[in-house]
């Protein structure tokens, strides 16, 4: 069968000579095929570029599409996309966890696997997921396809009744966030660390996930999101139908995701992620790749605690009925929100009729695949002394840490060794 | 005997493949389906055969086209499960403009060593016995045809078209007030899920069973008549099913 992705490694007397992640997934063209449609479908049309981050392309593309017509969202609706971003993190990353993560470490070949032995861990994922899932639908209409948030604020709100029912769910849900995150604390990662740098979105004493109009770096960098090209460099290389980037500073790969937004943001996480972290006595910044998934566990407890606390700030208001309103221009926008596998970037032109003239989208992925072959390179004359199965385990362990959109975090991924 | 299942994953967003872990009734599915290869959550994958297969996405490379030919010989019932699958969704858009020119634009003079063809339905390729369409699919829809492979039967047919679920919801109609909905061109089964949140229905769903390029001839004098411009009507048309009858005539034959 042929596969997505494979993992090619060159060694000559225990050194790697060579390295390349190749994937080929099937491209599908979306800058191109964006030119020319109405503004209006933007968001729609990008969000079916990955079915793990629906809601974040589809909000991203919304701020820049806002941007680029001079709309400015009302704060209730900045709320709510909060709300409904926040909710879209936990399920791709309760997905990520236990569906594609943890079998790995638990000895199973998957986690559909795991129902018979461990039923506790399958339903509390389910459970998790639902929840997400519900926070999301009631948000948007369904959590896969969103029908309300619109360009200018959303077609249809939520009411007051089902905003306080979502409240009492998320608050019970904090148990299971906790419980996840020291499932992921009491696993034995591969020690291995690479110092690198990482970028994510900032917004003045918030963790930022869909609001911020910087980007901030370990390495000191702090630019408007306007500027994404000039620190950022994406390339094509042949073997990859999903681009690589550099960072322009230093010229080298680097990190964003789960763990470089805690290495960037770590002060503005919620108290009960501080205390959580402190419990289970983890340090940030950590340049450990393999922390990510630890890193996302803690996000997790984060984000519920966040929703909450954005609930009970739109309760304590009351939804207004608002409708959104556009009035078209031409003009230009750049936004940037945090994804659940890193900083995404949405770049488009609008002319007078409000058709788009110019589109470039900035993946996760794109960002963080040369790091991940960088890590791999790094990693790999450390596992050199153990049995080939358990080398392409920890290596498949490493690329799944990273959660990289599908084609390489599926188990197509096939290590040769050449 | 459970069944045994296989789902694939094409040229897509991986969202149907999504959609089938966000089945509440997962547990359960999992008492009657055996699922032995489903490489985006199994690390062991079988190599069949297989009574029931469930492939997500279009076909846009060779090598594609091959495996599912390969999986069509190991498999008892074929699905195409999303509509991507069953009309080549969002990708097959790229077939209305030059590959060349939109390969250039994406990766600039760097040739790949992978080749992109035509996103086609997996229909033109391989036999397909159940299609259950929408972007994702409709959980519902999809358990419904899942019964009916259990026990043996025929696939579900939908006769009726978006605007007969949407009326149910008593919202007041998006096209009276002028606004692009395709909701009487598509085929219904999603409960009229955008337009029902005030979201002119987009049709992810494709072509309604009585969507002829007769019937839809009525249906572009409305859009006209609402003074739509004209560009609009066969960009809407390809948006997820444009290499699909009646769809395809639509947007070359009127536009
Ligand atoms: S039908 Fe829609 S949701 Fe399903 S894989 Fe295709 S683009 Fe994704
Ligand atoms: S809003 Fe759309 S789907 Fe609903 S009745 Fe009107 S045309 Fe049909």
């Amino acid at each position: 069968m042929e596969g997505h992705g494979s993992l090619v490694i060159d060694i000559k007397n225990r050194k790697v000579k060579d390295l390349r992640l190749n994937i080929f997934e099937g491209s599908r063209f979306f800058e191109p095929l964006l030119k020319g449609r109405g503004y209006d479908e933007v968001p729609e049309i990008s969000s079916r570029i990955c079915g793990i981050c629906v809601i974040a392309h589809h909000l991203t593309a919304v701020k820049a599409v806002e941007k680029a017509l001079g709309v400015t969202p009302s704060e209730q609706t900045i709320e709510l996309r909060k709300l409904l971003d926040l909710a879209g993190l936990v399920q791709s990353h309760v997905l990520h966890l236990y569906f594609l993560a943890l079998s790995d470490y638990l000895g199973y070949e998957s986690t559909l696997a795991m129902i018979g032995e461990h039923p506790e861990v399958v339903k509390r994922a389910l459970r998790m997921k639902k929840l997400a899932n519900d926070a999301s639908e009631l948000i948007a209409g369904s959590p896969m396809r969103q029908a309300t948030p619109v360009i200018g604020g959303f077609t249809s709100l939520p009411t007051k009744h089902q905003l306080e029912h979502l409240l009492r769910r998320m608050k019970d849900a904090k148990t299971d966030a906790i419980k996840t995150l020291d499932l992921f604390a009491s696993l034995k990662v591969p020690e291995f660390e690479r110092k690198v740098e990482c970028f994510a979105l900032a917004k003045e004493k918030t963790f930022a996930i869909y609001d911020g109009e910087q980007i901030a770096s370990t390495e000191g960098l702090y630019f408007p999101v306007e500027e994404y090209q000039q620190h950022i460099k994406e390339f094509v290389v042949p073997y990859s139908t999903a681009k690589h980037s550099i960072s322009v500073s230093t010229g080298e790969s680097f990190l964003v995701g789960a763990l470089a937004r805690i290495n960037v943001n770590k002060q503005h996480l919620s108290d009960g992620a501080k205390e959580a972290m402190d419990r289970i006595e983890v340090r940030f910044p950590n340049y450990n790749p393999y922390m990510n998934n630890l890193a996302q566990a803690l996000e997790i407890v984060h984000s519920i605690d966040q929703i909450v606390c954005t609930l009970e700030k739109l309760l304590d208001v009351g939804v207004k009925d608002e409708k959104p309103e556009v009035k078209v221009r031409a003009g230009e926008g750049v936004a940037a929100t945090e994804a659940p596998r890193g900083t995404l970037y949405h770049h488009y032109k609008i002319n007078n009729a409000g058709r788009v003239e110019y589109a470039n989208i900035i993946t996760p992925t794109a960002q963080n695949l040369k790091n991940m072959e960088e890590d791999l390179k790094a990693v790999v004359p450390q596992l050199l002394d153990l049995p080939k199965d358990e080398i392409v385990l920890n290596l498949e362990k490493l690329i799944r840490a990273y959660d990289p959109c599908i084609s390489c975090s599926t188990h197509f991924l096939e290590t040769k060794f050449v | 005997m459970k069944i045994k299942t296989a789902i694939i994953g094409l040229t897509a967003c991986s969202g149907c493949q999504v959609q089938f872990l966000n089945i509440e009734a997962l547990p359960e599915i999992l008492d009657v389906l055996d699922i032995t290869y489903f490489p985006l959550a199994k690390g062991k994958n079988s190599d069949g055969p297989f009574d029931l297969t469930l492939i997500e996405g279009c076909t846009s490379t060779p090598e594609q086209i091959d495996e599912i030919k390969k999986m069509r010989e190991k498999t008892k019932t074929l699905v195409a499960l999303g509509t991507c699958a069953c009309f080549g969704g969002v990708n097959a858009m790229k077939n209305f403009y030059s590959q060349e020119k939109i390969e250039e634009e994406v990766y600039g003079g760097t040739k790949l060593l992978y080749k992109s063809i035509e996103a086609s339905p997996i229909s033109n390729h391989v036999k397909v016995d159940f299609c259950v369409p929408g972007c994702p699919f409709d959980k519902e829809g999809f358990l419904d045809a899942l019964k009916r492979v259990v026990m043996d039967k025929k696939p579900p047919k939908i006769y009726h078209n978006v605007c007969a679920e949407c009326k149910l919801n008593e919202r007041g109609c998006l096209l009276e007030k002028k606004k692009f909905c395709m909701g009487p061109v598509v085929m219904g089964g999603c409960s009229a899920l955008c337009p029902r949140h005030g979201y002119p229905c987009q049709g992810c769903r494709g072509p309604s069973e009585d969507a002829k390029v007769e019937t839809i001839d009525a249906f572009l004098k409305i859009l006209e008549d609402h003074g739509i411009p004209k560009e609009e009507i066969p960009r809407k048309f390809m948006k997820y099913a444009g290499v699909i009858e009646p769809f395809r005539r639509i947007i070359y034959e009127r536009y």
